[in-house]
């Protein structure tokens, strides 16, 4: 067993895929042939940009569908979907088209809306670069002393790009704890859902398990 | 005057500091040759001024070549510019042919050397044809708003455009449908410029002497072109309605309007609406007053920019970077910006700006907490260091394949 826990950050670049959308059922057409990768930029670039604040939408897609095309229910309903229930974006993909295409089933017969003209949904992904940051913790309390150390980007990456990019069930914490005999931990970290913290106030909520 | 990228450490932090030293050891000795059409003069040029002897520092080797035009050529390039920007100014086929002329010559003179050559906006974009023959990584850096494009121009540009290996737009609202990849690249500020930089006190207070502002009465300010997507008549219309219960003083001040006869149309309205109150201010300011700009924007308590129109909007930016609580037109990149009631405020309209300016003079402190995630927002997102790590990741990512996870 490897028992090295090596941290990785990850910096990105941003693609423009040339898709965009104007009402709800061109969002949806995209959504079904757009990449994962755009899926995933989509749920977690705005989390990722401003990851020092709590904010209402860090979904893209609920954030338009709100601002823009002012159908407030569906907003919430596609921000609330629990993120932590997959682990694979396809099925993440799968669960927005279904709540889009059961309400434009319910609006059958009304006129859609359009956002108006500069508000348009462009469509992004996100090419990342992913590179070790030359901390590595070979017992749990060296874990943790490098946990502090560690920037906003690695944690980002250890607990929500490599769980749903590389479609583990929970994060690379919980993994390599489990395996160091801190199942408790690792079980604490797992629960958590990572998603309503900002990224200081996650690597707070993740250290206390240890300290307490 | 070059400034050593150690300089920018305890602004946006060791780590990634360190990280471009990392990511800079990826680029084996690769090469980049930035080429634009002015030394001076512009965002471009300020930009490149400061990037180039960054990623030097590096250890990445990187050029800046300009090309040469006649008065004629530049003439048309700008006719271009503004057509990109969806003015309706007439292009013709004898512009084209100017253009290909002062290529073809830009070709014949210019050695093109860079592993990586990055071409900036539509100018040089003609050296594209030399691709054929010296081989190389080529990029096109669109540094303009081409949202809405006149449609003749961009089909002739766009011949150009899809020879390159990548192409860089601003935002997602100017990328274009094309075969080639389109990467993203926000602009930025340098918090180390005059523009950005902390000031003494003492020079701030001098600036307000100079323009008669009360450094004790709260100061509504809003930088920009005399120009009506900007509206600074929507501007003196807010703070009118503010006035009157509020004893606040009103700042606009931007650059010269001499070639530009809409602007000053727009100017002496201005100066119209805002004549007999001493407590408004509307300066016309030089070319290079970027420390007096600075000083105008620290000495604020908000800082307006209530575009009807914007690209990116770098005073929304440069404002933030301040810690002043913002408040910007729901449009273009402010919105990209401003996260309503998080790191400032976005308004659709005069009562709306009104509103905000109320809410900010009464409630101070929650007027900090927004101005500070407002810093926090430019810090991660918006400063010169992360151009500069995001063009090193173009190097990269154009050696590489196509796949979007990239194992350094």
């Amino acid at each position: 067993m490897n028992n090295i826990f090596r941290f990785y950050t990850e910096r990105r670049l941003v693609e423009a895929t040339g898709l965009r959308a104007v009402t709800l059922r061109e969002l949806l057409n995209h959504m079904k042939k757009v990449g994962g990768a755009s899926i995933f930029y989509h749920t977690h670039a705005s989390f990722l940009e401003h990851h020092f604040v709590r904010q209402r939408f860090y979904n893209d897609f609920a954030a338009w569908i709100s601002r823009s095309l002012q159908e407030h229910k569906l907003a919430e309903q596609i921000a609330g979907i629990d993120m932590m229930d997959y682990t694979r974006i396809a099925d993440l993909r799968n669960a927005f088209i279904e709540i889009i295409q059961n309400h434009l089933l319910e609006r059958k017969g009304e006129r859609s809306r359009k956002a108006p003209p500069g508000e348009e949904f462009h469509f992004c992904k996100a090419k990342n670069f992913i590179f070790a940051t030359g901390l590595e913790a070979r017992s749990i309390p060296e874990f943790f002393h490098c946990l502090s150390a560690i920037s906003p980007l690695s944690l980002y990456y250890h607990v929500f790009e490599s769980r749903l990019r590389l479609q583990r069930t929970t994060s690379d914490f919980s993994v390599w704890l489990t395996d160091m005999g801190a199942r408790d931990i690792a079980e604490k970290i797992s629960r958590l859902d990572p998603y309503v913290f900002t990224l200081e106030e996650l690597r707070q909520r993740i250290t206390s398990f240890y300290n307490g | 005057m070059s400034v050593s990228i150690e300089a920018y450490r305890p602004i946006v932090g060791t780590q990634f500091i360190d990280e471009l030293y990392k990511i800079a050891e990826h680029i084996n000795e690769r090469s980049i040759q930035h080429i634009n059409s002015t030394p001076v003069g512009g965002g471009v040029a300020e930009i490149l001024h400061r990037l180039v002897p960054l990623t030097n520092e590096l250890g990445v080797k990187a050029t800046w070549d300009v090309i040469k035009g006649s008065e004629e050529f530049f003439n048309v390039t700008k006719a271009f510019h503004n057509a990109l920007h969806g003015s309706d100014d007439e292009i013709t086929d004898d512009m084209f042919e100017i253009f290909r002329e002062t290529t073809r010559d830009n070709l014949a003179t210019m050695n093109l050397y860079g592993d990586v050559i990055m071409i900036h906006d539509p100018q040089p974009a003609g050296l594209i044809a030399k691709k054929n023959e010296i081989g190389r990584k080529w990029a096109w850096r669109c540094h303009i708003d081409v949202s809405r494009p006149n449609k003749k121009l961009w089909e002739f540009l766009r011949e150009y455009v899809v020879q390159y290996d990548a192409s860089v737009f601003s935002m997602p609202d100017f990328s274009q449908q094309l075969p080639i990849t389109q990467f993203l690249i926000t602009p930025s500020i340098d918090p180390l410029a005059d523009k950005n930089k902390d000031l003494e006190q003492s020079f701030i207070d001098s600036i307000l002497e100079k323009y008669a502002l009360d450094p004790d009465r709260p100061i509504i300010t809003q930088i920009s072109r005399y120009d009506r997507l900007k509206d600074p008549v929507g501007v003196i219309q807010a703070y009118k309605i503010v006035k009157k219960r509020y004893d606040v003083q009103l700042v606009l001040a931007g650059g010269g309007a001499s070639d530009d006869p809409e602007g000053a149309a727009v100017l002496q309205e201005v100066q119209e609406m805002g004549g007999g109150d001493p407590d408004v201010k509307v300066l016309l300011l030089p070319a290079y007053s970027d420390k007096e700009i600075n000083a105008l924007q620290r000495a604020s308590t908000v800082v307006l920019q209530k575009s009807i129109k914007e690209g990116f909007g770098l005073t929304v930016t440069e404002a933030m970077w301040k810690r002043k609580p913002v408040i910007g037109g729901a449009t273009g990149g402010i919105r990209k910006q401003i996260i309503d009631g998080v790191t400032g405020y976005l308004v659709h309209s005069v009562e709306g700006t009104a509103r905000r300016i109320i809410d900010i003079l009464n409630d101070p402190e929650h007027a900090e907490i927004i101005a500070g995630n407002g810093f926090e927002h430019v810090r991660n997102n918006f400063l010169l260091t992360r151009h500069l790590k995001d063009y090193m990741l173009v190097m990269i990512a154009l050696e590489r394949d196509g796949s979007d996870m990239i194992e350094l």
